[in-house]
């Protein structure tokens, strides 16, 4: 026999050595170790916050969050050095435009409100 | 039992179904996980993790399908799982100790002892197993199922959710992919 032909012969053995293998069976006792365990995570609770504290202890998603987070923060620089405004002065301009803007609609609506009050005042006269 | 039956007491929360079911499935989802995971522990393990899902979410269960299908779906999922968790913890391993901390790196290797295979035959199983957990996942499952556990083209399909002639390509691939790791193999072992 030749070296390919033997290689082939045990090659076909291997492929078919599992077709009548006994099959594998669990140790005695089975159901009671898994009752135990059942009884053992439901005293440990599978709650929201288990399941969530789970995830983020994965070194996987801890790597993802941080990077996520330096990212919002590479971010945030990069936007206030374009502006070249501080973010006190952006707010303060905010706040006082929006304090004008106040301003004038409550004038406007009180003098609406002034000029009909006057003019339902006249009509009942 | 009716398998209806079962599942409608389960549902209902009986105990003694659960029990039933268990002893019932127990030697078929421990061998297919046995095939998978190739040793007795993490076997154990996996099995205990099917039933567990099981009981978990037998709600969920709509009956479309068959119970076993079911099971076999479960068993094969934790198996990969199992497997996979394995290959990150020896990954692990790896870079740990090239940082020089010692860890104990869990072997996937090729010294499998399957109490089923016959002394002659285990040289044999060892090298399938170890050219198996070179296949793709779907392969390695589409071989294992209808190879090892003995189901058909069509119940395989099922617990694969895809086509038999999908099923029969997965395993005619596998087939010649073993082919190839197998000849290399013993072609150094004869050198």
């Amino acid at each position: 026999m030749s070296k390919q032909e033997e290689i082939n012969k045990r090659v076909e053995a291997t492929i078919n050595c599992l077709d009548n293998v006994t099959p594998v069976t669990p140790q005695p006792f089975f159901y009671t170790r898994l009752k135990a365990r059942i009884e053992k995570e439901e005293q440990a609770g599978n709650s929201v916050w288990n399941t969530l504290t789970g995830i983020f202890v994965k070194p996987a998603v801890l790597a993802v969050s941080l990077t996520l987070l330096i990212a919002v923060n590479a971010l945030f620089f990069v936007f206030f050095d374009r502006d070249g405004n501080s973010s006190a002065i952006a707010d303060s301009n905010t706040e006082q435009t929006l304090f004008t803007d106040n301003n004038y609609i409550i004038a406007s609506n009180s003098s609406f409100d002034y000029e009909t009050y006057i003019m339902n005042d006249n009509t009942n006269k | 039992m009716d398998e209806q039956l079962l599942i409608k007491q389960l549902k209902q929360g009986s105990e003694a179904s659960f029990k039933t079911l268990v002893e019932n499935w127990q030697n078929m989802v421990f061998n297919t996980a046995f095939n998978f995971v190739q040793n007795e522990e993490d076997a154990e393990d996996v099995a205990q993790e099917v039933f567990v899902q099981v009981y978990n979410s037998i709600h969920s269960f709509k009956g479309d399908a068959k119970l076993s299908t079911w099971l076999y779906k479960i068993t094969v999922s934790k198996s990969l799982d199992m497997l996979r968790r394995k290959k990150r913890k020896k990954r692990q391993g790896i870079i740990k100790s090239l940082f020089g901390e010692s860890s104990e790196t869990e072997n996937i290797s090729s010294d499998i002892a399957h109490p089923g295979v016959n002394m002659d035959q285990k040289e044999h199983a060892t090298a399938l197993y170890s050219a198996l957990n070179r296949l793709p996942d779907n392969q390695k499952t589409a071989f294992m199922l209808n190879k090892i556990e003995g189901l058909n083209y069509q119940e395989v399909s099922e617990i694969m959710n895809t086509s038999t002639s999908a099923v029969e390509s997965l395993i005619h691939r596998a087939k010649s992919g073993l082919k190839k790791i197998l000849e290399i193999y013993y072609k150094n072992a004869l050198k």
